[in-house]
């Protein structure tokens, strides 16, 4: 008898990387972004039919296929999953506490530094300049 | 709108007009002095260990006093665009939101 080809396996594989790799592309939505939740149901969903599909591998192996390609998928499953959950856990909460950055009712400290253009800014100078104004104050990594 | 990083002027500029980004004012920071002096410096969490700001957000009013923080615990989850506004607006309506 032929055995069949076991598709909950690579659905499940299918649907965890895509589910996976999708995070960053949905940086523009702030609840997808603040927690992975298309990755992590994707995980589930995915996992799941994965185990579906490996277990009957091993059960039925007169009916199907995937034992080795499934248990391989597997490993490669649980690696990727394990990255993402470090990266985007663990990795990405290592920030300095910065305690002495400036607090509510402090004064900001005041700098000058050159814009896009080259240009110098002063923070006081602009806060003087034309209709009271605040300032917002963007800290960012950069390398973009 | 001011945006502080460690990238040369050239590598804001870019960034600006690619992005669209006409209401911000990039400053380049490229020793991280200013960074160091609000303690937002992040060591070694560039590329190749390099020293860049953690992301932060702070509202000043017009007389230079922090009005609003916000000192994320994840590179990943940020100030949102509202929680910014809510926090100019809250100085009250003679302060305009400005730029």
């Amino acid at each position: 008898m032929k055995r069949s080809w076991n598709a909950p396996i690579w659905i499940g594989f299918a649907v965890l990387v895509a589910g996976l790799f999708s995070y960053p592309f949905l940086f523009r939505y702030p609840i997808l972004r603040d927690f992975p939740w298309v990755s992590v149901a994707s995980v589930v969903v995915g996992g799941a039919l994965l185990a579906i599909g490996l277990s009957r591998a091993f059960r039925e192996r007169a009916r199907y296929r995937g034992r080795i390609g499934g248990t391989v998928a597997a490993f490669l499953a649980v690696g990727l999953t394990g990255f993402f959950v470090y990266a985007t856990f663990v990795g990405a909460r290592k920030v300095p506490a910065s305690k002495g950055a400036p607090q509510v009712g402090s004064r900001a400290p005041d700098f000058t530094l050159p814009d896009q253009d080259g240009n110098p800014v002063t923070l006081s100078k602009m806060l003087a300049q034309s209709k009271p104004a605040a300032a917002v104050l963007v800290f960012y990594r950069g390398f973009w | 709108m001011l945006a502080v990083s460690v990238d040369p002027p050239e590598a804001s500029k870019k960034l600006k007009s690619e992005k669209g980004y006409s209401g911000i004012t990039f400053l380049s920071d490229p020793k991280a002095e200013v960074i160091r002096r609000y303690d937002v410096l992040h060591p070694g969490g560039g590329p190749g260990e390099a020293e860049i700001a953690r992301p932060a957000e702070f509202v000043i009013d017009p007389a230079g006093v922090v009005r609003w923080v916000n000192l994320t615990e994840s590179i990943l989850v940020r100030a949102r665009p509202e929680q910014v506004l809510a926090a100019v607006d809250a100085m009250g309506p003679a302060v305009a939101r400005g730029r």
